[in-house]
């Protein structure tokens, strides 16, 4: 990306005394009206970091349950249960709120624009989190406890529950509908509200990751809503879509959800590639290596992604060649990883480089990831994946993609942004404890769970054979080391906004996107009310 | 609320591209549900 940019006023705020203010209300309307796309960002962000200790807190739950062999605290209900919602929390309401609330606070800082395309529409795809949010916790509520079928929602165990499932489908469609209005917002903010001069090609990476992130959104939401619907009318309409029983087909459901399943893994891991992508050049003091393949790779990524569902169910009984297309399709995946890979390593190599925690944190997401595809590339071999179909090899390996890839991009992303948002500096030493704690927490928690399923251990179930008793223990006192280390995040973020010290405005030196060269910190509440004109 | 600088070409091509991406998603959820509508 080359971005050298001037503004029409200096600040990029152009009539900023005239218009200081219109800084946001006081109290709880101004969160509950609001149209501007930093306070919306600012909701999303708490609102993910709300659920992510929810979906955590029931982690460790699982965690504590599987320390040592037999049932410890809960009954094997409720045990599934807590695998489902942990899932469905952390997907719906973790990570992508997460991303959503980047992008949110991002894009239109990005591309100079004043706001999202549509500040309303933004508005109301933030509040429909909350009934969905509700819906989902308040499943644990309902006679016959949450729904328990797995984040999957396989039948035809879901058709045979009660009535949490129907507020978990109910939560899904809500949910998707905060999605596709979300992402028609970015897309048509990235596509039509640029400032002068901001081509395609000079838009920072993070910003071309969510384009194409939205439009994976857009393609895929509507399918699951279709599934989920259709599972609905199963129900209590008298149809067999899936039920075998009426002459329905649950593999069916199958093909349906993984078409929307594959695509939405890249939704979570594409917007962290851009945020990795923004921390890496800041703090290797170069620019982006190779940012045009960046961009193809990121569109290849997500149009292999529409491809590889089968291999989510090779042990479904397709046919062999099924499973060998979907196998090589799957493989095929790494060549674009490969490609982002090496430019970001290519990106440090022979820079200035230091490692204060948002660095920190990428270079972690660096190594962690990686190890993520590599197990990602072992499974897609058909013949090892119908070995370890189910066993917790496949848990440790989308744990190694989600947690060390997604999360910890969020979590470098925060650090990196918070001076710019916040105003105010976090803690170093307190941000570099966190990361170490979290690097060997993540580590002892998820690296023996490669171990547990080579020896075959099943996912999914509170009780497990003796011989599998060893890595347990290791595993939960990794969960519980990687769980508890969060809190400092926590209080890290608490302490700088309340009373750190004042950031500069141009806080990490290598940083050249337009919030650093163009806005003051801390920024005024409306930003490039006059568009800045790039060149 | 603060009115944002959008000029109408902007407000226009937004509108537009708003359009089609909704009418992408209902299509696609359409789609999904033909089995729905041939259901016998």
């Amino acid at each position: 990306m080359s971005t050298v940019t001037h503004a029409h006023d200096h600040s990029g705020h152009g009539h900023s005394e005239a218009h200081d203010h219109h800084g946001p209300p006081a109290g709880f309307t101004r969160w509950l009206y609001t149209t501007n796309h930093k306070d919306i960002g600012t909701m999303y962000l708490w609102f993910a970091c709300f659920m992510f200790f929810l979906g955590g807190t029931m982690a460790l739950g699982i965690r504590a349950e599987l320390f040592k062999p037999g049932l410890q605290f809960f009954d094997p209900e409720f045990f599934n249960s807590l695998t489902t919602v942990h899932g469905l929390v952390m997907v719906f309401g973790a990570i992508m709120p997460a991303f959503v609330g980047f992008a949110n606070w991002l894009v239109p800082l990005h591309v100079g624009a004043a706001d999202m395309a549509f500040p309303r529409m933004n508005n109301w795809s933030f509040w429909l989190l909350i009934p969905a949010a509700l819906l989902l916790i308040g499943s644990f509520f309902v006679p016959g406890g949450a729904a328990a079928s797995g984040w999957t929602l396989y039948p035809p165990l879901v058709i045979q529950q009660g009535m949490a499932v129907d507020m978990t489908i109910l939560a899904i469609h809500i949910l998707g509908a905060s999605s596709i209005m979300g992402s028609i917002n970015i897309i048509t903010t990235i596509l039509n509200m640029r400032a002068p001069g901001m081509t395609l090609m000079k838009m920072p990476l993070f910003v071309w990751t969510w384009l194409i992130t939205a439009y994976l959104l857009i393609a895929v939401m509507p399918v699951l809503a279709g599934a989920v619907t259709m599972l609905l009318t199963d129900r209590h309409f008298g149809t067999s879509f899936f039920n075998a029983a009426g002459g329905g087909d649950p593999t069916m459901f199958l093909h349906i959800f993984w078409f929307f399943g594959h695509p939405e893994v890249y939704i979570m891991i594409l917007p962290a590639f851009g945020i990795i992508s923004q921390i890496l050049p800041a703090f290797a003091r170069k620019p982006l290596f190779g940012y045009a393949s960046m961009v193809y790779a990121t569109a290849s990524i997500a149009i292999l992604s529409f491809i590889v569902w089968g291999h989510h169910m090779f042990t479904v009984g397709m046919p062999a060649a099924g499973n060998l297309f979907f196998m090589y399709a799957t493989m095929l995946i790494a060549v674009p990883t490969g490609v982002k890979v090496f430019n970001w390593i290519s990106t440090m190599w022979k820079g200035e480089m230091t490692f204060e925690t948002p660095m920190l944190f990428a270079v972690g997401f660096l190594c962690l990831f990686t190890i993520g595809g590599f197990s990602g590339l072992v499974l897609a071999i058909v013949p090892v994946d119908i070995t370890l179909h189910n066993t917790y090899y496949v848990v440790a390996h989308f744990h190694y993609v989600l947690v060390s890839g997604a999360l910890f991009a969020i979590i470098g992303g925060v650090y990196f942004w918070l001076p710019k948002w916040s105003g105010k500096m976090y803690n170093e030493g307190l941000g570099k404890l966190h990361f170490w704690l979290s690097m060997i927490g993540f580590n002892v928690l998820f690296f023996p769970q490669h171990f547990l399923g080579l020896a075959g251990m099943p996912r999914r179930i509170p009780d497990y054979a003796l011989q599998f008793a060893e890595w347990n223990m290791w595993s939960s006192i990794g969960g519980f080391v990687f769980g508890f280390s969060q809190l400092i995040f926590l209080y890290n973020v608490i302490s700088t906004i309340r009373s750190g010290k004042p950031a500069e405005q141009k806080q990490w030196e290598g940083a050249d996107s337009l919030e650093w060269t163009h806005l003051p910190t801390p920024m005024p509440y409306h930003t490039f009310e006059t568009a800045p004109v790039v060149r | 609320m603060q009115a944002t600088p959008v000029t109408p070409k902007q407000r226009k091509g937004a509108i537009i591209s708003a359009l089609a991406l909704a009418a992408m998603a209902i299509g696609i959820y359409l789609v999904v549900m033909l089995k729905f509508f041939v259901y016998k």
